[in-house]
């Protein structure tokens, strides 16, 4: 077997909460021991000892509840964040796709938005300009493209978001409950294009609550509980362990 | 302790210019869109400035400078990039949240975008400069002016940046710095000579004038467009203070990056 694409040894993530508690350097400066030991206390461990291989051309579904870690998850794959313990080891071209139409701006008009968001996501602007039509098409938004993004309905700006992901030339594909939003045909269309990168060997880490489009999708499933990975194993299996789980467990 | 990756973004030169100037084109629009004067603010500020700061100082108070509006212009020109790009790096990350939470990219190109377009309003300015001069028969438009100002252009770009850059990384953790920036730079202003010469300050108070990094990029700047002449000293404390403020700038963003998605 040949070294897995995506690599988490003994990973663990601790967010400060400290860091949204206001009192900025008044605190600081009125009581320095005091600010700086709460600092430290306020903390949630969200992972710890995660360990996961990701195979490359694999398909893994990422299931857990409501706060199990499972977007902290791919923000480390992405390299957003980093890991508080252990290591991540990543050995290719990350889309994220963590939020559809991330970093859009209200004001500029769609073809704007898809120029800024292609070049962050890693194209040309040559890149992007060549492909702009077909994203306009993709997005079926050739009326409205010119228009600023903030007259857009939510809808519509999830359709240019996976259009504008859709035409990148990724490695590896993160998509966090994306399909959500946008209508029926849209999502079926969305669910076509993953296949095709699947065909195309993109390795692709799904999460979703929708069990169907994680039986369609993919080839094996991580349950996210406990801080760690409580499940790792064929999709069938991790959804009827999935499903066992007590309610309240985390 | 940290993660070993291979690149996540294809590491090359051309790329970041492409990114340069895809956030620049962002700022850009975004900033004039449902404005009717546009660029011209940039060129209205300075102009009422140096309206009113004449009033006072020439007018009622008599200051004894030789064709004072153009001495006043071509300090509050740089005066403008500088504070301007200041006063915008404490909102610099935290206004680009989602970009900064949701997308994996060399997240200090926010900052030198904006050092950019501040930079190429100031740049647009110039000519007006130039033919204010020439009307009001003050100062020279000097072949120097052509080598002169990329260089000065460099060093003032790489001074703003690492300050910017420090100041909007720390920003993100403590609000607070907003309100000390606007604070500081509305003292710092009367601390630079920009509305007198740097010869007029009483012995007393010249190492204050001197400890003051702004001061040797004004200096610079008038010697440059009003005399057509460089200031090698000012010069080369500014570019000295430019490598150290990049460097500064850059460490604590480095420190304090991983931090930026779970803060904002």
């Amino acid at each position: 077997m040949t070294a897995p694409i995506i690599e988490f040894d003994r990973v663990g993530k601790t967010y400060s909460l400290a860091l949204h508690r206001g009192g900025g350097i008044k605190n600081l400066i009125l009581n320095p021991p005091r600010a700086l030991r709460s600092m430290r206390a306020d903390s949630r461990v969200v992972l710890s000892d995660f360990s996961l291989q990701v195979a490359r051309g694999e398909s893994i579904a990422v299931m857990g509840r409501n706060g199990a870690g499972k977007s902290t998850l791919l923000a480390l794959i992405a390299g957003v964040i980093r890991p508080t313990t252990g290591t991540i080891t990543v050995n290719g071209r990350v889309s994220p796709l963590l939020e559809l139409g991330a970093g859009f701006h209200p004001e500029l008009t769609g073809r704007d938005n898809v120029m800024l968001n292609g070049v962050l996501l890693g194209l040309r602007r040559a890149e992007v300009a060549a492909r702009m039509e077909s994203i306009v098409e993709f997005a079926e938004l050739a009326d409205s493209i010119d228009e600023p993004v903030r007259t857009f309905s939510t809808g519509m700006t999830a359709r240019l978001g996976f259009s504008v992901a859709a035409h990148l030339d990724p490695e590896i594909l993160l998509i966090d409950e994306v399909l959500a939003v946008g209508d029926t045909a849209f999502q079926a269309k969305c669910i076509d294009k993953i296949r095709e990168f699947r065909r195309r060997g993109v390795t692709i880490v799904f999460v979703s609550h929708e069990l169907k489009h994680v039986r369609d999708l993919c080839d094996r499933a991580v349950v996210v509980a406990d801080r760690s990975a409580a499940f790792v194993g064929d999709v069938p299996a991790a959804i009827a362990h999935y499903a066992d789980m007590p309610v309240g467990a985390y | 302790m940290n993660a070993q990756r291979a690149p996540l973004w294809p590491r090359r030169w051309s790329h970041y210019v492409d990114l340069v100037i895809a956030l620049t084109i962002k700022e850009i629009k975004v900033r004039y869109k449902r404005t009717v004067l546009g660029y011209g603010w940039s060129l209205l500020n300075p102009l009422v400035f140096a309206v009113t700061y004449w009033i006072a100082f020439k007018a009622i108070l008599n200051v004894k400078i030789e064709g004072y509006f153009i001495f006043l212009l071509a300090g509050l020109f740089p005066w403008q990039w500088l504070n301007n790009s200041l006063q915008l790096a404490p909102r610099a990350f935290i206004n680009n949240a989602s970009l900064v939470k949701k997308i994996a990219f060399p997240r200090y190109l926010i900052v030198a975008s904006s050092v950019v377009t501040e930079g190429l309003h100031f740049l647009l300015c110039l000519p007006v400069l130039a033919a204010l001069a020439l009307a009001f028969g003050r100062g020279t438009v000097s072949l120097s002016w052509l080598w002169g100002t990329p260089i000065l252009l460099v060093v003032q770009g790489l001074m703003i940046y690492g300050i910017a850059l420090a100041v909007a990384s720390c920003s993100v953790f403590f609000r607070d710095l907003e309100r000390l920036i606007g604070l500081g730079m509305t003292v710092l202003f009367y601390v630079t000579p920009v509305i007198y010469e740097r010869q007029m300050v009483p012995a007393l108070f010249q190492p204050l004038i001197d400890f003051n990094p702004f001061t040797y990029l004004i200096v610079a700047w008038r010697a440059l467009l009003l005399d057509g002449t460089m200031n090698w000293h000012a010069l080369g404390t500014a570019a000295l203070i430019a490598v150290v403020a990049v460097a500064v700038g850059q460490a604590v963003f480095d420190r304090l990056q991983w931090k930026f998605a779970e803060a904002l």
